[in-house]
């Protein structure tokens, strides 16, 4: 992972690679691969669709790198066009679930609150339901929601991070981390009655 | 006097606005009509049951007035916050939930939820909420091996097509470049400083033409007003007006 080795060092293997050295590129894949793979699984929800962004992502890294002026902002951009790649895809595909991108939050979670309807919490847990149970819900968020509330959960990114790779205000980011929060909890509210 | 009258009678007669001859018609009226009196009796009852409904009007309890003055004063019961005023905390919780809050604010919150039952209930969900999170934090996965040899390979064959083709791109390269820019003004430089440099010499050449013109009409004639035309390469100043077929010549 990027925390193994110095901000010093990685930003020379990014100069390195932007002079056109493949093999410190393959050591930026080697690094950062596996977040940005797991970053864009959560957003898009299928392993095989994952891959497709994660290569997509990487070639787009790979021929605009030269264009990096700083970089010590390589993960930044990175994440930055590993996103824009979502959400292009998602443009492409149609395949934004029930809500637009730039679609309000009048009925974010409504729409989420039968999902545990009909299961048995307890078994679900056992079964290890709760994982999938968590991917759709997360997959129902808006995508302006999803993306930010991945960032700081799963890829425990500070506030300040997710700013700088969404371009959004503290606060915009802030606050749809929390409603990403509160739909879930809606969305799973029944294990929790139950099993809390 | 007839029914319609009597009816309009009997109504001002509730509120007391009957002269005593209107009073004294509207009695001979009810002695003789019992579809009046029928009227007349209902009206009475109708007032009875108002006045009594008048009468037994309540009081509003006194929490109403405490609860408008503790409005007004921007006071509300800890017992049951506003729902706006818990937002902020709510945000706060989850806030917290991201290691994100700082001390004071920390400390600001836990206040606030040994105050708050609502709030303590959301935090207990967002931490069970947590925990599932958390677990399925550990679920990454290891992206295919493919992706690495599909970008490798598509690296290659782009390096391939660029040496196979005139590649501008070092010439954009060049243009992006500071030394390119101080080097295009350098040559901006020396192309001024030569063309100064030729303008000058030009007029200096002129001068020194100038100069030996002068000189020389002044050694043939002495007067460089009237030029003797003999000596100068000037074709005006060679010309022999007495030989001339030109008409204007003889006449001189």
């Amino acid at each position: 992972m990027a925390s193994e080795i110095s901000q010093r060092e990685l930003a020379e293997i990014v100069r390195r690679a932007q002079q056109g050295s493949v093999d410190d590129f393959h050591k930026l894949y080697g690094i950062y691969s596996k977040p940005i793979f797991n970053f864009v699984r959560r957003l898009i929800g299928s392993n095989e669709d994952a891959a497709d962004l994660t290569q997509d992502t990487f070639l787009k890294v790979h021929s605009e790198l030269g264009k990096l002026r700083d970089a010590g902002q390589f993960k930044y951009w990175l994440f930055r066009i590993a996103r824009n790649e979502f959400y292009q895809k998602l443009r492409r595909s149609q395949r934004a679930p029930e809500v637009s991108i730039d679609d309000d939050e009048v009925s974010y979670y409504d729409f989420l609150a039968e999902e545990s309807e009909g299961q048995d919490p307890e078994q679900a847990l056992l079964d290890g339901e709760m994982h999938s149970v968590i991917s759709r819900t997360l997959l129902r968020l808006p995508p302006k929601y999803r993306d930010v509330f991945v960032l700081a959960v799963f890829q425990k990114m500070s506030y300040e991070e997710i700013s700088r790779i969404v371009g959004r205000s503290l606060l915009s980011v802030k606050t749809d981390i929390y409603r990403a929060r509160l739909a879930l909890k809606k969305a799973l509210g029944s294990y929790m009655v139950k099993s809390g | 006097m007839n029914c319609e009258r009597c009816k309009t009678l009997i109504s001002a007669e509730a509120d007391g606005a009957l002269s005593s001859q209107e009073r004294a018609d509207l009695r001979d009226h009810l002695s003789a009509c019992a579809t009046c009196r029928a009227f007349s009796d209902e009206q009475r009852h109708l007032e009875s049951w108002l006045q009594a409904a008048a009468e037994a009007d309540l009081e509003p309890p006194d929490h109403v007035w405490s609860g408008i003055e503790a409005s007004i004063a921007g006071r509300i019961p800890s017992s049951q916050p506003a729902a706006a005023e818990c937002s902020d905390w709510q945000l706060a919780l989850s806030v917290e939930a991201d290691a994100a809050l700082s001390g004071t604010e920390a400390v600001a919150l836990q206040r606030h939820l040994e105050e708050c039952q609502p709030c303590s209930d959301l935090k207990a969900d967002l931490l069970q909420l947590d925990h599932w999170l958390q677990a399925e934090t550990r679920m990454e996965q290891e992206p295919p091996a493919c992706i690495w040899r599909n970008i490798e390979s598509r690296i290659r064959e782009k390096e391939a097509e660029k040496e196979n083709s005139w590649d501008w791109g070092w010439l954009l390269e060049l243009f992006r470049r500071p030394q390119f820019g101080y080097g295009l003004a350098a040559l901006a430089l020396i192309l001024v400083a030569g063309l100064a440099g030729l303008q000058f010499q030009g007029a200096a050449e002129r001068e020194s033409a100038l100069a030996a013109l002068d000189a020389h009409q002044i050694e043939t004639s002495g007067n460089p007003w009237h030029p003797v035309s003999k000596g100068l390469d000037n074709p005006y100043y060679s010309v022999d007006y007495s030989k001339s077929r030109n008409p204007f010549g003889d006449s001189r």
